[in-house]
């Protein structure tokens, strides 16, 4: 079972991410109030991004197997994840953060 | 393991002479009316694929209906109401009677022989998910005769759905008799995965699995995280019609937006749960027909794997229209684009096999379906594309341009891979193919019915006209797409009546051709009740054309496993990974107990929808009472011994512990019971987020003492240490032995009383669950884990019945281990909801 979680470990770092960003932002912008959010939700944003694509990079330089199929499979999953990653946590550059269209 | 076959196959010639009659007895299928009691996966799985069709049938009589109505303008051909229980039933029954069964049917029927396997590992539990959804369903369909079908659209949004707004039972009917088809969906996805990792031919490598088992696993994986959300939205709804308990009530701190919340973080996952097994089946078919291997085998793979997870990071695409945040949007906008990325390797994938094939690419009814598939499902892809895109999708939300993508995914994506696999896999299970003559205007009455019926859609949606209307105003321009529209509806209907008249002629339970696709994967091995003769092993993707003779030697019995050495079924075990044997799993036959614990579930379930609770609940009793009867019969021992299956390897009969498949059967229950449980807990931190002002705080007087919280947990630790004393005690010599049974009671009594204590506190600080959305809370979270221990209670006096009768020892000792887990599991799930309830609150 270990091998068949270390496989999946770039879409699980993808899914944590995705969570922390998600829930941080739905916090933040709930509970500070209008004006305030929007600097720490960056920040978290940030934060978790850069620490999602560090997380994959090491797992990229570390399949953990030798054997051909496991080790790409692995390695493919990690760089699809880091763009899926790395397309979320741009959107904070862009779109304004608390408030709905 | 090694990669090259044995120099000398496994077992020699020639075979004792009744070798195959003793296969074909033990394998037999029961007759007349004990035909009821079959579990033989190629039998159940017949069954199980004819009933989703006939779902498919029935659902698309609904849509004709539909379309009849909606020909011309200001029709008055059906009423509205009805218009309103035909749209609800035709999407519910498509969607949860119709695609998810007929995918899991699939997997019941084709992963054995994919996998020549001789069963998958749990023949009831899969008998038993298909009763269940065989009785659910024919009665939930069954209410769109009476009158009594639900109103409120398949995905049933409150507060339409709640009791003020849609009173009787026509709603409940959808919460309690959907929902327990979906644990029977659940029960499929359990006997998947575990028979996909578990019971694969010796050499089988992950690398070397037929793409179609990957996507099965996949798709299972992804049904015991998604499906969770919606049994607890149903719950939920349900408890809130029920007992007033405000989930989704705003005036009392809920939120309906909670529901879409739920049923999308299900429902937008549930499209790929029943695209993937297609694009599976796609990829099986392609190869063939183009006669070369599938180019990019790890790619498809990675791209089911990634399509699994991203799906869960899209479902507030359907939502970009309720005043979310827009980052919020953004966030879920990129991860549907994401997606895109995975769904366009897997098409790339099936062009380049089809460019890199030998000889030009078969153009056979199956090939057409396939091609059909590709052009439907890129073009609903794209309209995907456009949807996720926010502000196109504040134009297209709730017209009929959704209505006509999503027909284009599902159709294209679902539908036509399925006709395809109806007429590539026909002769393995009928004496006689189906008509490739039939078989093309089929496709062309589909294709272009299907095209005609809702590409005009498109049209009318950017018209504006919205979806679900009964009827529309004849002057405003939308006659003319909607009459095209029902014109193609019909045709395509006319190319589905093709295929059933074709299916009548030509359909017949047997044996057919020897592999006349000239596949090169296992399901076409010859084959008979009992599978294949022997069990061969696998060095390559397709056995079938790179290991020559592999069809006459495995037919011959040379390979693994060609007898009954225990006298009973069975089939052998290999590891996850690299497919290495490592026991013989001997499974159980036919029965009556696994029926009957079906019939009683969903006479339980529908009893209570119509709330005749007496009756309900002795149906209950008794569908729990059939459960332990069934697996009473399990658990055998290791009585029989190591057997011999060939090339001098002896092979255990028995096995506990984590190599077990009962242990994996168990852990993936837990990860379901978890991912309810997360469920729970984002739907508690959601309804603060929406209303705090009915939240206890660290100093409110509806939050228990601390005292409260701690007994509950010392409670819960008390019962896991208990667990793990009375698992060592089955080792001690007698009488001290006898200690523990005794002590795995006391175990799940102290769980009991942890979740009691937890009760009982808050009721003593006054807070009752009707009270506002935070109470509603506190009391569900009390009663998940509450479900979780009454079932590690009945399974601890399971456990004492064994022992006392002499099944339940140091060694054979399932019944002991499985208690065990799910009693560890229920005292974690406790602690966690324990910090949650009493700690989160403390910090506000």
């Amino acid at each position: 079972m270990p091998l068949l979680i270390r496989l999946v470990l770039g879409p699980i770092v993808w899914a944590a991410h995705f969570a922390v960003v998600y829930g941080a932002h739905t916090a933040l912008c709930a509970i500070r109030p209008p004006g305030t959010a929007e600097a720490s939700v960056a920040m978290a944003v940030g934060i978790a991004t850069l620490a999602a694509l560090l997380t994959l990079l090491l797992a990229g330089m570390t399949p953990g197997t030798a054997v051909r199929f496991r080790r790409d499979v692995t390695l493919l999953l990690t760089v699809l994840s880091a763009i899926a990653v790395a397309w979320l946590g741009i959107t904070v550059l862009i779109v304004p953060v608390c408030t709905s269209p | 393991m090694n990669e090259s076959p044995p120099a000398d196959l496994p077992n020699p010639l020639p075979r004792p002479a009744r070798e195959r009659e003793e296969l074909l007895r033990i394998w037999a299928t029961p007759r007349g009316w004990r035909r009821l009691t079959a579990v033989n996966n190629t039998v159940i799985g017949i069954f199980y694929i004819g009933m989703a069709f006939l779902f498919f049938i029935l659902a698309g009589l609904l849509g004709l209906l539909m379309r009849a109505q909606l020909a011309a303008g200001d029709s008055t051909l059906l009423s509205q109401d009805l218009y309103n229980q035909l749209f609800t039933v035709h999407g519910t029954t498509m969607m949860f009677l119709f695609a998810v069964p007929a995918m899991e049917a699939l997997g019941v029927m084709l992963l054995p022989q994919m996998l020549a396997a001789r069963d998958l590992p749990f023949p009831r539990l899969s008998a038993f998910a298909i009763w269940a959804y065989v009785i659910g369903g024919l009665v939930f369909f069954s209410t769109i005769f009476y009158d009594l079908a639900p109103r409120g659209g398949w995905f049933m949004y409150p507060p339409l759905t709640l009791t003020e707004f849609s009173p009787g039972d026509s709603a409940d009917f959808w919460l309690l008799g959907i929902g327990f088809i979906e644990i029977s969906a659940i029960a499929g996805a359990v006997e998947i995965i575990v028979g996909v990792l578990r019971t694969r031919p010796p050499g089988m490598s992950l690398d070397k699995m037929p793409i179609f088992a990957w996507s099965m696993l996949i798709f299972a994986a992804m049904i015991v995280f998604a499906f969770p959300a919606v049994i607890l939205a149903t719950m939920m709804l349900e408890i809130e019609r029920s007992f007033g308990w405000p989930f989704f009530t705003a005036a009392r701190g809920g939120d309906s937006l909670l529901w879409q919340h739920l049923f999308w973080f299900f429902g937008h996952p549930e499209v790929y749960i029943i695209f993937l097994p297609a694009a599976g089946l796609v990829s099986m078919i392609v190869p063939t027909m183009a006669r070369t291997p599938l180019v990019g085998y790890r790619l498809i793979v990675v791209a089911l794997i990634a399509t699994g997870f991203f799906s869960f990071g899209l479902w507030v695409h359907h939502m970009f229209t309720t005043g979310i945040p827009a980052l919020s949007l953004a966030f879920f906008s990129a991860a549907s684009m994401a997606v895109a990325v995975p769904s366009g390797i897997q098409v790339f994938s099936w062009i380049a096999t089809m460019a890199a094939g030998r000889g030009r690419f078969r153009i056979t009814t199956p090939s057409l379906f396939v091609l059909g598939f590709l052009f439907i499902f890129t073009v609903g892809g794209l309209t995907g594309v456009m949807v996720a895109v926010v502000p196109f999708d504040f134009q297209a939300h709730d017209t009929y341009f959704v209505v006509a993508h999503f027909h284009y995914v599902l159709i294209g994506g679902m539908v036509f891979p399925l006709f395809a696999t109806f007429y590539y896999w026909a002769p393995m299970v009928s004496r006689r193919a189906l008509s490739e003559r039939f078989g093309r205007w089929v496709f062309w009455l589909m294709f272009v019915g299907f095209n005609v019926t809702f590409f005009p859609m498109h049209i009318a949606g950017l018209m504006g006209m919205p979806r679900r209307v009964w009827t529309y105003p004849a002057d405003i321009g939308w006659d003319l797409p909607n009459l095209v529209s029902t014109i193609g509806a019909f045709i395509l209907a006319a190319g589905v009546l093709l295929f059933v008249i074709d299916l009548g002629l030509r359909f017949r339970r047997g044996k057919g051709p020897d592999n006349p696709w000239q596949a090169g994967t296992l399901e076409w091995l010859p084959n008979d009740v009992y599978s294949t003769r022997s069990i061969p092993h696998v060095t390559s993707r397709e056995p079938l054309w790179e290991q020559p003779g592999l069809a006459r030697d495995v037919e011959q019995g040379r390979y693994y496993l060609p007898n009954a050495p225990t006298g009973g079924r069975e089939t052998i075990v290999t590891s996850p990974v690299d497919a290495t044997p490592e026991y013989v799993i001997r499974m159980p036959g036919p029965g009556w107990a696994h029926f009957f614990a079906a019939v009683f579930t969903a006479a339980c379930f529908l009893l209570l929808t119509v709330k005749v609770v007496v009756p309900a609940i002795a149906c209950g009793v008794l569908a729990v009472l059939s459960c332990l009867v069934w697996v009473w019969q399990l658990d055998l021992g290791p009585g029989k011994g190591p057997v011999p299956i060939g090339a001098g390897i002896s092979l255990p009969t028995y096995r506990t512990g984590p190599t077990s498949h009962s242990w994996w059967a168990m852990v993936v229950l837990m990860l379901v019971a978890a991912s309810l449980y997360l469920a729970w807990m984002f739907s508690y931190l959601y309804l603060w987020t929406v209303s705090p002002e009915v939240w206890a705080t660290g100093d409110s007087p509806l939050l228990p003492g601390v005292e409260w919280p701690v007994l509950s947990g010392a409670l819960l630790l008390a019962g896991t240490g208990l667990l793990v004393v009375a698992g060592r005690g089955l080792a001690w010599t007698r009488p001290l032995r006898h200690v523990s049974p005794a002590l795995t009671l006391i175990a799940s009594l102290c769980l009991t009383a942890a979740t009691i204590v937890e009760i009982f506190g808050h009721w003593t600080a006054g807070l009752r669950p009707a009270d506002s959305a935070y109470a509603a809370m506190v009391y569900l979270g009390a009663t998940l884990t509450g479900q979780v221990v009454i079932t590690v209670l009945i399974m601890s006096l399971f456990a004492i019945a064994r022992y006392a009768a002499g099944k339940l020892d140091n060694v054979r000792r399932l019944a002991f281990d499985n208690t065990a887990l799910l009693g560890w599991y229920g005292a974690g799930q406790g602690l966690v909801g324990l910090v949650l309830v009493h700690g989160f609150p403390r910090l506000l």
